[in-house]
């Protein structure tokens, strides 16, 4: 009996030793848990879809914040999905006595806020809003200007429709985005900022708007400008110009003064005197240093750290451009157009 | 003389197995470089998107209608479908969209001339106003920021060609579809990325990808007399010193073939092609002192892979003879120095493929690893008779012809919603 069934009892031991290591992609196939495709970016990136998301999830207390606007009074409200609202109607002073704010926040008109306040939640302000020192905002969107005092703190996200200006020492942790302006004070941090204009100086202030939107007269379709590659390190002397891409296959030095007509890479560091104009994009493999009074109108891309020395301009108004490096430290009266995108950090310089 | 041909397969094995693992290690540990990621604001500059279709009525409304919703100044995208002598509905389904949309998309119906997409391309290059295009597949379905994604790359004037990655998009349909969905996982997440990162040579591939106009016009154009116009431009603009980038977030989905006779056909077009390149290429990309020691290594084993077929059944060939010869070293050492170099040559692939499916965050697909044995398999023997009949055809005054992936598509897919 013992002889019959032995075999038998093998094969099945050494088929199941064999299956069992198959068992999960079996189970898989058969299942199907993980048979869809891979999901790929359906956004278009554009930094302002947290404001514009955050705005669609307001508009059912649009009739509330008109009624406590027009009463100057202070109301409590629910979202359709049950969240809790305050609708400070009142214009002027804050005028809560919490620090610690837990629930959403509403502003209805001009409201100035007090010192170390923290907002748990994300605040709406239909007006201007002046920050207090030392405020923490989780998320805010302004419909109007929004002054940040010294030390503010923003942890995720921040819109302006209006002009925003902060003040020294403040930190913008993620994106931060303005329709007419962003003004950094010195010594304010940031990581991914965008607004047609964005001023750095010692102390910000507020741009006129005829300043903002003056648009200068477009370029004309460009030609496909000639290559130039160095094999090596390239230095262009002070006051040289150059007409074309010119790529250098190690290091870039530019002294003073000079003029490309076209867009430098290094695939190296990259060193640009005081004066220098690029009319094109500035790549580096490494990192890039721009000196004083430089203009640079298209990207400017680095792949460890760009430091821009005061009195720069990169982008115009006509043609928005993008900073991006691990590491951006931007010098006072410097101008930029478009995007700042430091993913490490970004830092604005005495 | 058996012995040292056996010895070189192993050194080529183990090379392979190296690579390999360098790429995989490098994509789990190393520093990642997406440099060209954050351009977001820009002067966007004119762009015409090329769509080749040979046959595509049951996909190219999808990719028109898709290209039609990007992010993209509508002013500056124009819109070309290639309609190479097509003899199903493409004509009619393109000019319903020229009716509706003039401005934006021009069409070329392409009624002779040479088959191929490579001779299509060139045909095209005629509607071609723009410095940068965008090469498309009919089947491939771009997202809203895919373009965007793709021309950011041509600020950097050292770039000549930007790559996009293939996601499949029919994935549940069959066991075949998985097992390419892995395989595409493997490749991009992991091979295409990492030679970005180590500044090596990332590929090319013919689809989701961009090239600029003056670099093809100085590299002397599209050959039309290659099956792979994609390797064919990798190597003619690396040596003309244009960087080819790869852009692992700019994803488009793809439709795979879901039937193995189609794989077949497809994976042996592609390897004729490859090996196309590999006989051009090879020596003279080993002469250019101008590319960097490091391209010019992953040059050459980027230009060898479909090669590593034919050797590896070689290997197993001369292992059994060595055996039954008895060689000095003893068969049974040879038949398992090499079954030793074969599994970590092999798995060394698996392994990519298990951290590619890791980086995408996807758990359960990795089960099927397995699987992928089989895949490999048929890969291995369709390979290698593309290998023999590259030889072989020639001597019998046979010439290479250009086989059409077959599209399984029914009806429209939304754009943006991928179909379970």
């Amino acid at each position: 009996m013992i002889s019959v069934w032995a075999p038998l009892a093998l094969t099945a031991a050494t088929g199941g030793m064999l299956a069992l290591p198959l068992a999960p992609a079996v189970l898989e196939i058969l299942r199907r848990k993980d048979a869809g495709p891979l999901p790929t970016r359906k956004d278009d990136g554009d930094i302002r879809n947290f404001a514009r998301s955050f705005r669609r999830y307001m508009d059912p207390l649009r009739a509330p914040i008109a009624a406590a606007t027009q009463s100057n009074s202070i109301m409590e409200a629910r979202l359709p999905n049950g969240c809790y609202t305050l609708i400070v109607g009142e214009g002027g002073l804050y005028p809560l006595s919490e620090q610690r704010v837990e629930t959403m926040v509403v502003f209805g008109k001009e409201i100035s806020l007090l010192e170390q306040l923290t907002f748990m939640q994300d605040v709406y302000a239909a007006d201007v809003l002046y920050g207090g020192r030392n405020n923490v905002f989780r998320g805010l969107l302004g419909e109007s200007d929004i002054y940040l005092a010294e030390g503010t703190h923003v942890l995720r996200w921040l819109h302006a429709e209006g002009q925003l200006i902060v003040q020294r020492a403040s930190h913008l942790h993620t994106r931060c985005s303005s329709e007419k302006a962003v003004h950094f004070s010195a010594g304010c941090s940031f990581q991914r900022v965008f607004a047609p204009l964005i001023v750095t100086a010692s102390q910000a202030q507020p741009t006129f708007t005829a300043e903002i939107i003056a648009p200068e007269k477009p370029a004309k379709a460009a030609r496909p400008l000639p290559r130039s590659r160095v094999h090596g390190n390239l230095h262009l002397g002070a006051g040289e110009i150059f007409l074309g891409n010119i790529i250098a296959t190690g290091s870039i030095r530019i002294d003073q003064g000079t003029r490309i007509f076209g867009s430098a890479k290094g695939n190296g560091d990259v060193l640009l005197g005081a004066n220098t104009r690029i009319d094109g994009s500035l790549i580096s493999t490494g990192s890039i240093r721009i000196g004083p009074n430089s203009i640079i109108k298209g990207p400017v891309l680095a792949e460890s750290e760009i430091i821009i020395e005061p009195g720069s301009r990169i982008g115009s108004p006509s043609s928005p451009t993008t900073i991006s490096a691990p590491r951006i430290l931007i010098g006072c009266d410097c101008v930029t157009h478009g995007t700042l995108w430091a993913r490490v950090e970004g830092r604005v310089e005495e | 003389m058996l012995l040292q041909l056996f010895g070189i397969v192993i050194l080529l094995i183990c090379i392979y197995t190296v690579r390999h693992y360098c790429f995989t290690l490098n994509r789990i540990m190393g520093k990642q470089r997406h440099p060209y990621i954050d351009i977001d604001t820009a002067d966007w500059p004119a762009v015409t998107v090329l769509i080749a279709a040979h046959n595509e009525e049951a996909v190219v409304a999808d990719i028109i209608r898709a290209l039609l919703e990007v992010d993209y100044p509508k002013e500056r995208l124009t819109i070309v479908p290639v309609n190479d002598r097509s003899k199903d509905r493409t004509k009619e389904i393109i000019d319903s969209f020229v009716e509706k949309y003039p401005d934006r998309i021009i069409p070329f119906h392409r009624t002779g001339g040479k088959p191929g997409k490579a001779a299509a391309l060139k045909d095209a290059m005629a509607y071609v106003k723009t410095e940068i295009m965008l090469v498309f597949d009919a089947d491939y379905i771009p997202g809203k920021a895919l373009i965007r994604q793709l021309v950011a790359p041509f600020f950097d004037p050292e770039v000549g060609s930007v790559m996009g990655r293939v996601v499949p998009l029919n994935v549940g349909k069959k066991l075949l579809t998985r097992l390419l969905d892995l395989e595409r996982s493997g490749g991009y997440q992991v091979d295409q990325q990492a030679r970005m990162n180590l500044h090596f040579v990332p590929q090319y591939g013919g689809t989701v990808a961009g090239i600029r106009k003056c670099a093809l016009h100085e590299i002397g154009g599209w050959n039309e007399n290659t099956l792979a116009e994609d390797t064919d431009l990798t190597f003619r603009l690396l040596m003309a010193g244009w960087k080819t980038v790869y852009e692992n977030r700019a994803e488009c989905y793809e439709e795979v073939p879901e039937r193995w006779p189609v794989r077949v056909r497809q994976i042996m077009r592609w390897a004729k092609g490859h090996n196309q390149a590999m006989v051009h290429y090879a020596a003279s990309l080993t002469r250019r002192h101008d590319v960097s020691w490091w391209e010019r290594l992953d040059g050459l084993l980027l230009l060898g892979v479909y090669a590593m077929a034919p050797v590896l059944l070689l290997g197993w060939v001369l292992a059994l003879l060595l055996f039954y010869t008895g060689a000095p070293i003893g068969g049974g050492v040879a038949v398992l120095g090499l079954a030793a170099f074969t599994t970590l040559g092999n798995f060394a692939a698996f392994f990519e493929i298990a951290a590619a499916t890791r980086l995408d965050g996807s758990r359960l697909r990795i089960r099927l690893l397995p699987f992928t044995f089989l895949g490999f398999a048929v890969s291995l023997i369709s390979v290698s008779r593309a290998a023999w009949q590259q030889i072989i055809e020639p001597l019998m005054g046979k010439e290479m012809v250009w086989h059409k992936t077959e599209r399984s598509r029914i009806g429209p897919v939304a754009v943006g919603r991928p179909a379970a």
